[in-house]
């Protein structure tokens, strides 16, 4: 019996406070409006759009919630705002949150964390990130969530996670840093400079990863670890090909790749070189050659590429001229 | 037959194309439905979703879909037969034994294996969902490089075509173009009549 007292007393008091809080609101906003949670999501974003644009990190700030919606603990905290879309054709719908139905998306509209996103036929759109150096066109045919983004000091984390379709992504500099990634259900696309880089993702042939102008990427297989570093005009493609389609595109490489790709410890290993205590190693020793790459050319390109990125850090600015793509 | 296990929301009827194929790559097996569906988007260059018996009647009358593979929407679509419904909405000729014998299923699968549409298989293997939202996806990518290839040799003979006017008619000295004196043309003035010409249109 005491509990059940207590029961109706708690619902009472649960009753109780939205009435309150209605009484304290203007007339316009009304019960209806807080019953309708994804409503509420999508409205918000609007409502800021008058009133900011000028600072990337204003977003994230006017998205939190107030603090006495936060105590009143009926509308959970909406996600902050992570990117304005733009440039939309065609059919593309999004929705807030797993749980939450699926609208279409138009132009201008602000996604939040979370949010799913898929396209139609030839439908496109294109994700202008709040942290001002990350531009990602959703391709046709594409489902795609964005998965984190969370400023970190003076680094900005990214990971949009893709199970179908493709995405072209421009990483550029800012004056964050961005740590920016794509992750699809076989492997994770990281990029290491300054890039217009392309993905795909198919369900029967797997990944398909471009850079098309300059910089440096790289790629995890998911599965194993291993790790592919991809120049211009190289394509990464799910792990072994057929000898057809190596004889057709010589760039193509595997993420498992016996030439290019290489543990960190087996990276680190090769940069340094085998060096013995007279200087660098002969040819005959293991991966070692006069040349750099242990004689092999691809390898050779890959050092002498990481080099010249590395030395310029993430944000690398020198461009390589015989290997842009005209 | 035993219906495949598949997700629940997967069967959900879709609202959008965007959505149709959002779900379609959670289905285990692709239905005949579905194939109808996915290929008469790309016969229509739209993404209109319309239903799937009339998607398969559109594709009949078209050629692009066989009436001999019933209609029985429900049925799980063969690899072969999305391969011949994608070889005829994109025009594929094929080598010497499709010209030869005509489309078959068989070799449309070879077809689009070499034109990298498809990955190899049999033609009697089931199409999951996810490689029918590829295949779809590369083909229209496929569609969208011809006609880019065909409008550029279009620009190009014609650009071909009006170069040799356009040097002939300076060159000749002479009014080849009445509209325009030889003489006006080699001081590069506009030609009188234009602005007149354009005059009346402008009041």
């Amino acid at each position: 019996m005491k509990i059940l007292m207590g029961l109706a007393a708690l619902l009472l008091a649960l009753s109780w406070q939205p009435a309150q809080l209605a009484a304290q609101d203007a007339p316009a906003a009304d019960a209806p409006a807080k019953e309708d949670a994804p409503a509420d999501t999508g409205e918000a974003p609007k409502a800021d759009e008058a009133a900011k644009d000028d600072d990337a990190k204003a977003a994230d700030t006017k998205a939190e919630p107030a603090d006495d919606d936060q105590q009143a603990g009926k509308t959970p905290e909406p996600a902050p705002i992570v990117c304005t879309v733009k440039d939309v054709s065609r059919t593309v719908e999004w929705r807030p949150s797993k749980d939450a139905d699926w609208q279409p998306l138009t132009d201008g509209d602000k996604l939040p964390l979370g949010a799913d996103l898929c396209t139609g036929f030839r439908a496109k759109c294109t994700l202008v990130f709040v942290d001002e150096s990350s531009v990602v066109e959703v391709l046709p045919l594409t489902t795609l969530r964005i998965g984190e983004f969370e400023r970190q000091g003076e680094k900005v984390r990214t990971r949009l996670y893709l199970m179908q379709g493709g995405t072209d992504s421009v990483v550029e500099k800012s004056r964050f840093k961005s740590d920016f990634a794509i992750v699809t259900p076989e492997i994770t696309m990281a990029v290491r400079g300054t890039n217009n880089i392309g993905l795909r993702q198919y369900w029967d042939r797997g990944p398909l990863v471009t850079l098309s102008i300059r910089g440096l990427i790289v790629v995890f297989d998911n599965r194993n670890g291993r790790v592919q570093y991809v120049m211009p005009r190289n394509v990464v493609t799910r792990g072994l090909n057929t000898p057809i389609q190596n004889l057709k595109f010589n760039s193509v490489v595997p993420v498992f790749d016996v030439h290019g790709g290489v543990t960190v410890a087996e990276l680190m290993s090769l940069l340094n070189g085998p060096r013995g205590i007279v200087g660098p190693g002969s040819g005959n020793a293991p991966g070692g050659s006069n040349l750099p790459g242990g004689g092999n050319p691809r390898r050779a390109q890959l050092i002498k590429y990481i080099n010249t990125h590395t030395n310029t850090g993430t944000e690398c600015e020198v461009i390589v001229h015989e290997w842009e793509v005209e | 037959m035993v219906p495949l296990a598949r997700p629940a929301f997967a069967d959900t009827p879709a609202q959008s194309d965007a959505r149709f194929f959002m779900l379609l790559s959670h289905k285990n097996v692709a239905t005949m439905g579905d194939g109808y569906q996915a290929v008469a988007m790309l016969v229509r260059h739209e993404g209109a979703l319309t239903d799937p018996a009339e998607c398969r009647k559109m594709l009949v009358g078209r050629n692009v879909a066989r009436a001999t593979w019933g209609d029985d929407l429900q049925a799980p679509l063969p690899k072969g037969r999305l391969a011949y419904m994608v070889c005829q909405a994109l025009g594929v000729k094929g080598g010497l034994t499709m010209r030869l014998f005509g489309p078959t299923e068989r070799y449309c699968l070879f077809e689009c294996q070499y034109l990298e549409l498809m990955v190899g298989g049999a033609q009697y293997q089931h199409c999951p969902g996810g490689e029918l939202v590829s295949v779809i996806d590369r083909a229209d990518q496929y569609q969208l490089d011809q006609a880019g290839a065909a409008a550029t040799t279009a620009k190009a003979e014609a650009a071909d075509e009006t170069k040799p006017s356009a040097t002939v008619a300076p060159a000749a000295g002479e009014t080849a173009d009445k509209d325009k004196p030889a003489a006006d043309a080699a001081e590069d003035k506009p030609a009188p009549d234009a602005t007149p010409a354009v005059k009346p249109e402008t009041e």
